[in-house]
């Protein structure tokens, strides 16, 4: 019995280091080599980490709750809660549903540009403030 | 490597070697030379880190600020006294790493391998735990958002909003405990700010503290390459990867949890049939603060508080009945059980209920034994379809052949805490307010996640033979 446990720990630990290393040996070093801390660089940080801070630093809230709309990832919306945290945000699946409630006072929109220009028309002399944007995305705020 | 991340780490490192002097202190003021035992160094970092977590709790409570002087301030005066009053302070963990150095000599291709490639694994894992960005609703919703909130409030605090919305609550799991993001906090607050980077690498200290605990416990029961293979094991297992590694949208407390509940289970077998002392606390210690970190740490504290019932029980003819040792004994217990205790009164207080009820159990209304039926189906089906976990299975079979076959003394309490911890997650998904299939499937990977340690633990003692317990207590020191 002992010499079965020897022989099974230890080739769970090659099968542990074989497996690992397959991991070590992918693309991942280049990742830390070029792009350095990414905590606040991925799609659920940079984009509205930098749309958060510009929200703050110009105070285009002034501290009023705000409903937010994410088109394309809700997870989008979690992000967003996070980094304008402590202002409440009040999520929404889509512009449609946020528009629809009269006491929307400010949106916060994440999406595409085509989609952004398209639902505009839905709020008709609103104003709209772009916050951030990357490649295909791009995050604005739209007041009363 | 950009000079960024260089920071991050250079203060991971540092960060990590206030919370094992401010643990060693403890020890110190605590149990003087009971604490100069290699288990207690290896211990230290993670008893710093929780202290002080739980300090910022108690500021929270005084409306004390939370700022690196306030939090760091008492220990370095009480470490001072301690250093005049006795010259022990940290001279200690020096000769005792020498020593252990030198034992490094003579060692065969397989253990030098293996220790080697612990120590890289370790180095990358700190790099990678910085650098990973967080993902997904877990770190978003629920410990990431809980850290930060606390931060900003400098307290304990659930935001109100999310209390009085069920999805809200259910969301960002408002009934989870508070100490996993109270100990990033105490990373942010000696940082000066919120830095997400150390949500995850908090796992670093945990991985250190659980590979050297078991490395010392281990050594002098179980030989030199079992323990080596043991401690390789712990620290490179797949089912860690995603915590340590790559990317993950889930079980960012579950790996400090996981941990926890090995350096608990290490100080139990260490009192165990022993008079309670250093370890028996610590062991109770550990376990209390395991049922802070997560809701599955709860049944691991009971069963552990009953493990350690049992062996002072056992041991009650070699000492004398002393009514005050007793009520020494259960003020301790009420002691470490405090913030357990604050959970649950914050929690009544704020009206915020708990996903798990008991009246969820008809909520499909199918009947007990189908619904159990049905979630050791899916466990199963998890299992089997995933390679990783057949190891870690055929480990936990192997490990209970092996304490049954050689009726181990040691292993036994330890298959105890594994076997009642396993049927708590089984019969807890009656509970469940969630589809049972989608539950079972989301959480199977974190629930075999946080018995991984314990398994490892429980093979590689299992065949530990009786008369090394006898010289145990000797050659830990």
């Amino acid at each position: 019995m002992k010499t079965i446990i020897k022989i099974f720990l230890c080739v769970w630990a090659v099968v542990s280091l074989i497996l690992i290393g397959e991991q070590i040996l992918d693309i991942r070093w280049q990742l830390v080599r070029e792009t350095g801390p990414s905590t606040v660089q991925d799609y659920s940080g940079d984009l509205f980490n930098r749309a958060a801070r510009r929200i703050k630093r110009e105070q285009l809230l002034n501290g009023q709750p705000v409903a937010i709309a994410i088109e394309d990832d809700g997870l989008g919306a979690v992000a967003i809660t996070y980094w304008l945290y402590p202002l409440r945000l009040i999520p929404y699946g889509t512009l449609d549903e946020a528009a629809a409630d009269t006491s929307t006072q400010a949106l916060i929109f994440a999406g595409n540009r085509e989609a952004l220009q398209a639902r505009q028309m839905v709020f008709p002399g609103w104003r709209v403030t772009e916050l951030a944007e990357d490649n295909d995305r791009v995050v604005v705020i739209i007041q009363k | 490597m950009s000079f960024e991340l260089a920071g991050l780490i250079a203060f991971m490192l540092a960060f990590s070697l206030i919370c094992y002097g401010v643990g060693r202190l403890i020890l110190l003021l605590l149990f003087a030379k009971s604490a100069q035992t290699s288990v207690a160094h290896a211990l230290a970092p993670v008893i710093g880190l929780m202290v002080m977590a739980l300090q910022l709790w108690l500021y929270g409570l005084l409306r004390i600020p939370w700022s690196r002087w306030w939090l760091l301030l008492p220990w370095a005066v009480l470490g001072i006294l301690e250093w005049h009053s006795s010259g022990r302070g940290l001279t200690k963990p020096w000769l005792s790493w020498r020593k252990a150095w030198n034992k490094f000599k003579g060692w065969g291709y397989f253990e030098t391998v293996l220790v080697v490639a612990t120590l890289i694994l370790a180095a990358i894992f700190l790099v990678f735990m910085v650098q990973q960005s967080l993902v997904g609703a877990d770190a978003f919703a629920v410990w990431a958002y809980k850290a930060k909130a606390f931060f900003v409030h400098q307290a304990v605090y659930v935001d109100p909003h999310l209390i009085d919305n069920l999805n809200n609550a259910r969301f960002h799991h408002i009934d989870y405990p508070p100490l996993f993001p109270l100990m990033a906090d105490v990373a942010y607050v000696i940082w000066g700010s919120v830095n997400e980077a150390f949500l995850k690498a908090l796992n670093f200290i945990f991985l250190v503290s659980g590979a050297t605990s078991l490395a010392v416990f281990l050594r002098p029961l179980s030989g030199r390459v079992l323990t080596v293979t043991a401690v390789f094991l712990l620290v490179s297992l797949p089912q860690f990867h995603h915590i340590l590694f790559i990317n993950t949208n889930m079980g960012y407390a579950d790996y400090a949890l996981a941990i926890t509940m090995l350096l608990a289970a290490i100080c139990l077998l260490i009192s165990w049939g022993q008079r309670p002392g250093i370890n028996w606390l610590l062991a109770l210690f550990f376990a209390a603060m395991a049922s802070v970190i997560k809701n599955e740490g709860l049944p691991f504290f009971i069963v552990v508080v009953a493990l350690l019932a049992l062996s002072w029980w056992q041991q009650r003819r070699q000492f004398k009945f002393r009514p005050k040792r007793v009520a020494a004994n259960l003020g301790i217990l009420i002691l470490v059980a405090l913030p357990l205790l604050a959970w649950t009164y914050y929690k009544s207080r704020h009206g915020i209920v708990a996903d798990f009820q008991f009246n969820n159990i008809n909520l499909t209304g199918e009947s007990v034994l189908t619904k159990l039926g049905r979630i050791t189906g899916l466990l199963v089906l998890y299992v089997k379809t995933n390679p990783i976990y057949h190891w870690q299975i055929w480990a936990a079979i192997l490990g209970i052949l092996a304490t049954v076959w050689y009726r181990s003394r040691l292993a036994w309490p330890l298959l105890a805490i594994v076997a009642f911890q396993s049927i708590f997650y089984v019969t807890s998904f009656l509970f469940s307010p969630y589809e049972l299939r989608f539950h079972v499937l989301s959480s199977a990977d974190r629930l075999l996640l946080q018995l991984a340690p314990l398994t490892i633990l429980l093979l590689a003692i299992s065949i530990v033979q009786v008369r090394k317990l006898k010289v145990k207590a000797s050659t830990t020191r």
